[in-house]
């Protein structure tokens, strides 16, 4: 994840409490959905950013996941994610966010 | 009430996936939803 | 109104593993005491590799993308062996050959280069095709001593390596301007350099005439300018003047990655204006995008393979009977309203100017996308970027009931392209096509329209939260010009003009 970002999601957790926030993601692979995730719960996998070893256990979905899709309005979802829900691999991506958030997220599961 | 309400939302979107604004402007119409972040990334 | 055609299109490489490790922002931003950096020389592809890689001998021409069809993928795992350095595009050029070009694309004194490196490069470089006689000229005996360069290092200089060892720097173009320092300065003389590479290629095609270029419009995505003026510009003229372009003018047109297939359609409207009857558009390469995704390449157990900084050139000239016609009636534009969901993105590209001119989307025979290498992204976790982006306009075409949800992949793979270009930003975005494109219209093909879509990242510059991106329709010449029809109109009108008159003569008298 950019390191930019990841120094963002550290401050925002810091000043909002990591049981109040909620990552979505919009990444077009599974793999790098469980990067993303892996980042803001166990920390950064790739030792680049300030999550590196930083353990923020934040709850983290991808958009195109089903627990997140029911929660939205579904006239606006079919109009902004519609097209990339039948493009991705949700499966993939579902399986990938499912199994680093059992395993790492604290917070939001 | 669901786990997704009245929380606060950092959004990390993918040009070539799910971009930032696409995300925004479905979790906006999450009940108490506030976006405090939101951002594309861009691999290429 | 003339139409405009596209002409012809170059393209080059410049193999630049030295240029990854000291400019590559991904290099330049990870810890020199981590793993990757540590072992990086080890994870660097040699010149042969880097010939001898697939994509590679795609983008100078030497295959074409359908041929990537046949081989497995990651293709670096190809056994290729038949990789040259020169194609019908332009070539691959090495690094230490490149540098000596650097040297000459510098006309501020910036650049020194250690005199044995400079001698023994010029040696090699003399058997270029392309080489100029002012090239050599400027070039021979402007050495300099290492000391000396070792010691402009001390004052914020930055090195030139080869082979990893110090062969030159550039130097700090302003002492307190940081638009002027040394890392901008070379970023820019790399852009400057390149371009001049490749635009060298294109004025050599046999059906190109230098002499008639009349305007050069830049699209890559650095600026240059100094502090009164960080992006001033004008890598377009620096660039023409480099390649003797003399009578052409022109500038910079920037937009991220969508930048080439906006100077594209401005390129078009100047030829269809009459403005100018050939405009060039070109674009050097991006050395702080070498490398990106380097790291999670050398993870999967391959090599480093974004080691090469990308170039082109295409000519758009006013109708010549046969070359593909740029339909500068079937743009797509997204609009600042338009929003940024990817399916009104690829709405507004792709649907709206078919629907506008009556077209289907499957009556595109070819889609030009965002054609990066699936090697360079997929390793990374990103995917194949040009199948996704099939994937939405056959998803749309399932949404205009054109095919059916289960024919998406056919149509991707009937209406697509294998992507071949490297991961520099605007290189891989819709343009790459252009060679192949001017082929497969003008040869018998069943290829007779084609679109070229480019998309840029806007939000990356922290201005505005937008994407962008602009279209264009290109399609085989019918040969029926609408000049030469305008022409005929003009001819019967004169004949009916000098009827009248001569009978008013005849009535007169």
């Amino acid at each position: 994840m950019d390191l930019e970002n990841q120094k963002r999601i550290k401050q925002l957790t810091e000043e909002y409490g990591a049981e109040n926030i909620i990552v979505v993601l919009g990444a077009a692979e599974g793999e790098l959905s469980g990067l993303a995730a892996e980042t803001v719960t166990v920390g950064d996998p790739t030792y680049a950013g300030c999550l590196t070893g930083v353990s923020l256990g934040l709850g983290v979905y991808h958009a195109v996941e089903p627990s997140f899709k029911a929660v939205c309005k579904p006239d606006v979802y079919e109009e902004q994610i519609g097209m990339m829900e039948m493009i991705l691999d949700v499966e993939d991506i579902t399986n990938e966010m499912t199994s680093v958030r059992e395993e790492h997220s604290k917070y939001n599961k | 009430m669901s786990l997704f309400e009245n929380k606060k939302y950092i959004l990390i979107g993918d040009r070539d996936g799910i971009p930032g604004e696409s995300l925004r402007a479905v979790v906006e119409h999450i009940p108490g939803s506030e976006i405090v972040f939101a951002t594309t990334e861009c691999f290429v | 109104m003339a139409k405009a055609v596209l002409k012809a299109a170059a393209y080059s490489l410049i193999h630049t593993p030295n240029f990854l490790e000291n400019l590559g922002t991904t290099q330049t931003t990870t810890s020199p005491d981590s793993e990757y950096i540590k072992s990086l020389k080890e994870n660097l592809r040699t010149y042969e590799e880097v010939i001898n890689y697939l994509p590679n001998q795609v983008y100078i021409g030497n295959l074409h993308p359908d041929t990537l069809k046949k081989y497995e993928r990651p293709f670096c795992t190809a056994e290729y062996k038949a990789g040259k350095r020169y194609g019908k595009f332009g070539e691959i050029m090495p690094e230490d050959e490149f540098i000596l070009l650097i040297k000459y694309s510098d006309t501020f004194n910036l650049v020194l280069l250690e005199e044995e490196f400079l001698a023994q490069t010029l040696i090699k470089y003399e058997n270029h095709p392309l080489k100029t006689d002012d090239e050599i000229k400027q070039l021979t005996g402007k050495g300099s001593k290492i000391a000396d360069i070792e010691a402009e290092l001390k004052n914020d200089a930055i090195g030139i390596y080869f082979d990893a060892k110090l062969v030159g720097c550039v130097k700090k173009a302003h002492d307190i301007d940081e638009n002027l320092s040394s890392h901008v300065m070379i970023e820019n003389l790399i852009v400057k350099a390149s371009a001049g590479v490749c635009l060298k290629h294109l004025i050599a095609q046999d059906n190109v005439d230098f002499e008639k270029i009349g305007y050069v419009i830049e699209c890559s995505e650095e600026a240059c300018g100094d502090m009164n003026q960080r992006g001033g510009g004008n890598f377009a003229k620096a660039i023409a003047e480099i390649a003797g372009l003399k009578n052409a003018g022109g500038c910079d047109v920037r937009g991220f990655c969508a930048a080439p297939t906006h100077s594209l359609v401005h390129a078009a409207a100047l030829v269809e204006a009459g403005i100018y009857e050939q405009v060039v558009v070109v674009a050097g390469g991006a050395s702080a995008k070498l490398g990106m995704n380097g790291r999670d390449h050398v993870k999967k157990g391959y090599p480093i393979l974004e080691d090469v900084l990308g170039t082109f050139a295409v000519l758009v000239t006013k109708d010549d009977g046969v070359s593909p016609v740029i339909r500068t009636d079937i743009i797509g534009t997204h609009t600042v309203g338009t929003g940024s969901s990817p399916q009104i993105v690829t709405k507004s590209l792709v649907e709206e100017p078919l629907k506008r001119n009556d077209l289907h989307i499957s009556d595109v025979d070819k889609f030009s996308v965002e054609m990066q290498n699936p090697d360079l992204t997929s390793l990374a976790g990103a995917g194949d970027v040009p199948l996704a982006n099939y994937k939405m306009i056959a998803a749309l075409a399932v949404m205009n009931k054109e095919i059916e949800r289960n024919e998406i992949m056919d149509f991707a793979e009937k209406h697509g392209l294998v992507g071949w270009a490297p991961t520099q930003g605007h290189i891989p975005s819709g343009v790459p096509y252009c060679g192949f494109l001017i082929d497969d219209l003008t040869s018998d093909t069943n290829i007779n329209r084609a679109m070229i879509v480019g998309k840029g990242s806007l939000f990356l510059g922290r201005m505005t939260n937008l994407f962008d991106g602009i279209s264009v329709v290109i399609e085989r010449n019918t040969g029926s010009s609408q000049e030469a029809t305008v022409s005929k109109e003009e001819v019967k009108q004169l004949i009916a003009e000098a009827m009248k008159e001569f009978a008013a003569t005849l009535l007169g008298k």
